[in-house]
C-alpha cells in the first residue's frame, strides 16, 4: 500500500470529491439561472408597476405661459423657429418663444435673437431627452465650448443654481446656450445625475422639465454678454414656471 | 501538475488535475447554462439583432457569434487543457448571483438598459467559472470581450466615445479631398461641402457617425485575431497598444476614399454602394494591418525565444 498504488487511490479520492463539488456547483447554478429566468424579468416589471414613481400634470399647462412674463427682453410672435415641435420633443406640453434685446428695434430683422425653449416630462417611462450638446451635433453643430455657470434666483434656498453652458457653430451662426433641468423641486444641470435621481425612492410622483435657452449672436457681442442674457432668460423664465406652472412639492407626495 | 500552472504552453495535455471534470461534461454544462442565460435575456435578444442590423456603431454583433465560434475551434486544445487544469468554483455562483441582482437594479429602481445588458458579461464568466474553474475563465477571456462588444452601444454614448476621433477624421478628410487637383472643400459641422468643376455635394449625407463608423466592428476582429493563438502576455500589451492607431488610421482612409468616390463619381447621395463598399474595406484594412503587426511581432518574439539565455516569453494567453 505504498508507492503508485496509494497516489492513485488518493487522485481517485481527489477527483470523486471535486466532481461531487462541480456537480454542486453546476445544479446550484442552474436553479438559479432558472428561477431568475423565471422570476426576475417579470417580478421586476411588477415591482415597478406596484412601486415605481407616478406622473403628475403641470398647475397650468405649458401652452399658456405668459411670455410677456419674460420682462427683460421683447417677446416676439412675429418669429417663429421651425423644427421644434411636439413631434420632435416627445411631448405636448412644451413651447418656444422667440425675444429680442430691448435696445432692437421691433420693425427690423433683428442682430440677435434669444430663444426660450421649454419641455415638460412625467411619464415615468419617458427616457431623457437629448441635450443640447448632442442634438446640436447630430445637426451639424460644433461645439467649441462647455462649461457651467451659477445663476442667482430669487427667493430659492438652493440660489445660485447651477446651469449649464456651451458655445456651439452651427448653419454659419454661433449661438451660445445655457439650460438646466428642473426635477420635482430641485435644478440639475447633468443629465446622468438627473436620471439618478429620479430613480431615487422618495417622493410618489415624478416630472422633469428642460429649460432651455439660446442666443443667436454676431461676432461683435461677447461671450460674457451671451452668457449674461442667457442666464437673465432663464431665470426669469424658471421664476414665472415654478411660481405657476410645476407641481408643488407637496403634492409630489401621497 | 506543472503544465496547469501557467507559464510555457505544455506539448502534452494532461490527464485530469485531481478534482477536475471532463472536458465533454464541462462542455454541455456551459451550453445548458447558456441557454437558461438566453431563457433570462430572451426579451432583448431581439432587440440585440435589430441594433446590429440597423446601426453601424453595433453592426459586429452580426459577427461575434462567428468569431467566438471560430476562436473556441482554433483554441480547443488550450480549452482542454484548461478544463482539465481547472475545477469547478463556487466563486462563479457569487458572479451568476451578483450578475443577476445588477440585471434586477438596473430595471428597477434604475432604468438603465446598458446594465441590463452588461450584466449577460457578467453572468456568463459566472457560468464559466462555475462550469469549469478559473483557468477556463481565464482561457475565455477574448470570447467574452467579444461577447462584451455584441452589446448594443446607445447611440448617445457612442456619440459621446467618438467625438474627438471624428471631429479629426473629418477635418483630416476635407484636408485631403482639398489636396486633389480643381476640388475645394469645406467642413461646416458635421457636413464635408465640396465643389469640382461648377459642381456641389456632400460627403456621406445624413450618415450617422460618418466620421467613426465601424470602430467596434474593427475592434472585434482585432481580438478575434491576436487571441487566435497562444501569445505572451508582453506580446498582447504590446499589439493592445497598437490597436488604436490601426483603427483610426482604417476608419480615415474609410471616409477619405468615400470622399473620393462622392467628388470623383458624383453617386446619388442616398447610394448604399459607397457606404457598403467602403465599410468592408475598412474592416479588411483593419484586418490586414492588424495582422502585418502581429506578424512582425510574433517574428520578433520568436527571434528573442530562440536566442540563448534569454528565458522565454513568460507566461501565454
Amino acid at each position: 500500500m505504498n508507492g503508485p498504488t496509494a497516489r492513485t487511490a488518493t487522485d481517485r479520492t481527489d477527483r470523486a470529491a471535486g466532481s461531487s463539488s462541480g456537480r454542486t456547483t453546476f445544479i446550484t447554478a442552474m436553479v438559479i439561472l432558472l428561477i431568475a429566468a423565471v422570476v426576475v424579468p417579470t417580478g421586476m416589471r411588477r415591482v415597478a408597476e406596484r412601486y415605481g414613481k407616478r406622473p403628475i400634470d403641470l398647475r397650468v399647462s405649458l401652452h399658456d405661459f405668459d411670455a410677456s412674463s419674460i420682462r427683460t427682453f421683447h417677446y416676439r410672435p412675429d418669429i417663429r423657429v421651425v423644427g421644434s415641435g411636439p413631434e420632435w420633443v416627445g411631448t405636448e406640453e412644451m413651447f418656444t418663444l422667440i425675444y429680442t434685446l430691448p435696445q432692437e428695434r421691433l420693425d427690423e430683422r433683428p442682430e440677435h435673437y434669444l430663444v426660450l425653449f421649454v419641455t415638460y416630462y412625467s411619464d415615468p417611462e419617458d427616457t431623457i431627452p437629448h441635450t443640447p450638446e448632442v442634438c446640436y451635433r447630430q445637426a451639424g453643430g460644433e461645439v467649441r465650448n462647455m462649461d457651467t455657470m451659477p445663476v442667482e434666483i430669487p427667493g430659492r434656498a438652493d440660489s445660485p443654481v447651477t446651469i449649464r453652458t456651451l458655445d456651439i457653430a452651427t448653419g454659419g451662426d454661433l449661438v451660445t446656450v445655457a439650460y438646466a433641468f428642473y426635477h420635482n423641486g430641485r435644478i440639475v444641470h447633468d443629465r446622468e445625475r438627473l436620471r439618478l435621481l429620479m430613480a431615487m425612492p422618495g417622493d410618489r410622483y415624478t416630472y422633469f422639465s428642460k429649460i432651455e435657452t439660446v442666443i443667436r449672436r454676431s461676432p461683435a457681442m461677447t461671450h460674457d454678454a451671451a452668457l449674461e442674457h442667457c442666464a437673465r432668460l432663464f431665470r426669469e423664465a424658471l421664476v414665472e414656471l415654478a411660481d405657476r406652472h410645476y407641481p408643488l412639492d407637496a403634492s409630489l407626495r401621497d | 501538475m506543472a503544465a496547469c500552472a501557467g507559464g510555457e504552453a505544455p506539448t502534452v495535455i494532461p490527464d485530469h488535475a485531481a478534482g477536475s471534470t471532463a472536458p465533454g461534461t464541462v462542455l454541455v454544462r456551459v451550453l445548458l447554462l447558456g441557454a437558461v442565460l438566453m431563457l433570462l435575456f430572451r426579451e432583448y435578444l431581439w432587440f440585440i439583432v435589430e441594433s446590429a442590423v440597423t446601426q453601424p456603431q453595433n453592426a459586429q454583433a452580426i459577427a461575434v457569434p462567428l468569431l467566438m465560434g471560430l476562436l473556441v475551434w482554433l483554441r480547443k486544445a488550450d480549452f482542454i487543457r484548461a478544463v482539465r487544469c481547472g475545477r469547478s468554483s463556487p466563486a462563479g455562483i457569487v458572479l451568476i448571483v451578483a450578475g443577476i441582482m445588477a440585471f434586477a437594479v438596473a430595471t428597477w429602481p434604475f432604468n438603465y438598459l446598458q446594465i441590463r445588458l452588461l450584466t449577460i458579461v457578467v453572468i456568463s464568466a459566472g457560468i464559466l467559472l462555475a462550469a469549469g474553474g478559473w483557468p477556463l475563465l481565464r482561457r475565455a477571456v477574448p470570447l467574452l470581450l467579444l461577447l462584451g462588444l455584441a452589446i448594443p452601444i446607445g447611440t448617445r454614448y457612442y456619440a459621446r466615445v467618438i467625438i474627438v476621433p471624428e471631429t479629426l477624421t473629418l477635418h483630416a478628410t476635407t484636408m485631403l479631398l482639398d489636396l486633389l487637383p480643381g476640388v475645394s472643400a469645406t467642413l461646416e459641422g458635421l457636413d464635408i461641402f465640396f465643389e469640382r468643376g461648377g459642381r456641389h455635394g456632400v460627403v456621406a449625407l445624413g450618415e450617422p457617425s460618418r466620421g467613426a463608423s465601424l470602430l467596434l466592428a474593427g475592434l472585434a476582429v482585432q481580438i478575434f485575431l491576436v487571441a487566435s493563438r497562444p501569445r505572451g502576455v508582453g506580446a498582447i500589451v504590446a499589439f493592445l497598444l497598437c490597436f488604436g492607431p490601426i483603427l483610426l488610421l482604417s476608419n480615415l482612409l474609410r471616409f477619405a476614399a468615400w470622399g473620393v468616390w462622392s467628388v470623383t463619381l458624383e453617386p446619388d447621395p442616398w447610394a448604399e454602394a459607397p457606404r457598403l463598399v467602403t465599410g468592408a474595406a475598412s474592416i479588411v484594412l483593419t484586418a490586414l494591418l492588424t495582422a502585418l503587426v502581429m506578424a512582425i511581432g510574433d517574428a520578433l518574439v520568436v527571434k528573442e525565444d530562440a536566442a540563448p539565455g534569454t528565458g522565454g516569453a513568460g507566461g501565454t494567453a
